[in-house]
């Protein structure tokens, strides 16, 4: 087996393929894409989220009963918070020094932060869900003058299909979070012997 | 501070080391290009940071393998690598056919084992001493003998099945 290794190391190593121009430009490459796929989905959302924060306040008035007011009120929270909390995640991530750290402590992290991505998914799916509500409820009052909590012939076959759908996608949801938290506990207890 | 040249230089004396790491821990040409840039990358990122305290070659495994693990977590790459694909279809294309065949049957046999052994037997044959591969792995060189006997173990059972 080790000998085979190094006949296929001797052939590798024959093949000098690299040049300095191509190291640079995949350098190069990679860097301006890192740059792209952070700045701009980041971007797009947050100014999303800000623009309905400024339209939300500015039609505040219309929310004329004390339960919309409270959606109001959380639904603005909830979209001041989300962007924050997506963009220091992302400068956690980046400070990460990936030279700094050994096999193992790099197995470890990922194992923690496999059952701690889990995790977040599970929290932004209720919150999400818990969002799109509010957002319904609020939106519905302010750019049709709805009010939901009065339409109880709708909320008769709304409230029971969205329980539906929530369910399913938790099963989902945790199903996943199950296999994901069994894999990195795998790798835990492997590193421990 | 290194310059430029010396960093090309360096990857280029030891590009095996990124091949050779990214076909182990990926399952296809697309995503073994992917990681080849990112590790290309993140050395260059650490480049600076690297003082000379270790063999320069350990330092490379130590951030292949790195970035392979962080690697494992992205699902869907972004981006373009269109600079790469041509130069690593080469490298595989160079290897004759008999051999590969070998090599493709000896890396499947390696993918099998766990993460944590796959770093371990990949150390142990590119010819790494005991405490090269502590100093890169973080396990002390007792372990490192015991975890490659299991190793060398299970490898033996796969082959023979």
């Amino acid at each position: 087996m080790k000998s085979l290794w190094e006949d296929m190391s001797q052939k590798v190593d024959q093949q000098k393929v690299l040049t300095d121009q191509l190291i640079m430009e995949m350098t190069k490459e990679r860097y301006e894409n890192r740059m792209r796929s952070i700045s701009v989905p980041e971007t797009i959302s947050a100014f999303i989220c800000f623009a309905a924060i400024i339209y939300l306040i500015s039609n505040f008035n219309l929310l004329d009963v004390w339960y919309l007011q409270l959606t109001g009120v959380l639904t603005i929270v909830a979209c001041l918070l989300l962007p924050i909390l997506s963009l220091k995640s992302i400068k956690k991530m980046k400070a990460i020094d990936i030279s700094k750290n050994t096999y193992k402590e790099s197995l470890v992290n990922y194992a923690k932060e496999k059952t701690k991505f889990m995790r977040l998914q599970k929290t932004s799916f209720y919150t999400s869900f818990i969002v799109l509500i509010l957002a319904v409820i609020t939106f519905g009052k302010i750019m049709k003058g709805i009010d939901v909590f009065t339409m109880t012939e709708k909320l008769n076959w709304l409230v029971p299909s969205g329980i539906g759908v929530l369910y399913i996608f938790t099963q989902w949801v945790l199903k996943k979070y199950k296999k994901a938290t069994e894999s990195a506990y795998d790798i835990l207890k492997e590193l421990e012997d | 501070m290194h310059t430029k040249e010396e960093f090309f230089q360096h990857i280029k004396e030891n590009e095996g080391i990124i091949y050779k790491v990214t076909r182990l821990y990926t399952n296809s040409t697309e995503d073994q290009k992917d990681l080849y840039q990112e590790i290309v990358y993140q050395l260059w990122k650490s480049f600076d940071s690297f003082k000379g305290d270790s063999k320069i070659s350990t330092w490379m495994y130590r951030i292949a393998l790195n970035t392979a693990i962080r690697h494992l977590k992205k699902e869907k790459r972004k981006g373009t690598r269109v600079s790469i694909d041509n130069f690593l279809l080469n490298q595989i294309d160079y290897v004759d056919s008999v051999m590969e065949e070998r090599i493709t049957l000896l890396y499947a046999h390696i993918k099998k084992l766990s993460i944590v052994e796959k770093g371990i037997i990949l150390l142990h044959l590119e010819g790494k001493s005991y405490d090269d591969i502590a100093a890169i792995t973080g396990f002390t060189n007792t372990n490192i003998g015991t975890r490659l006997a299991r190793i060398k173990q299970k490898l033996k059972s796969q082959i023979k099945k």
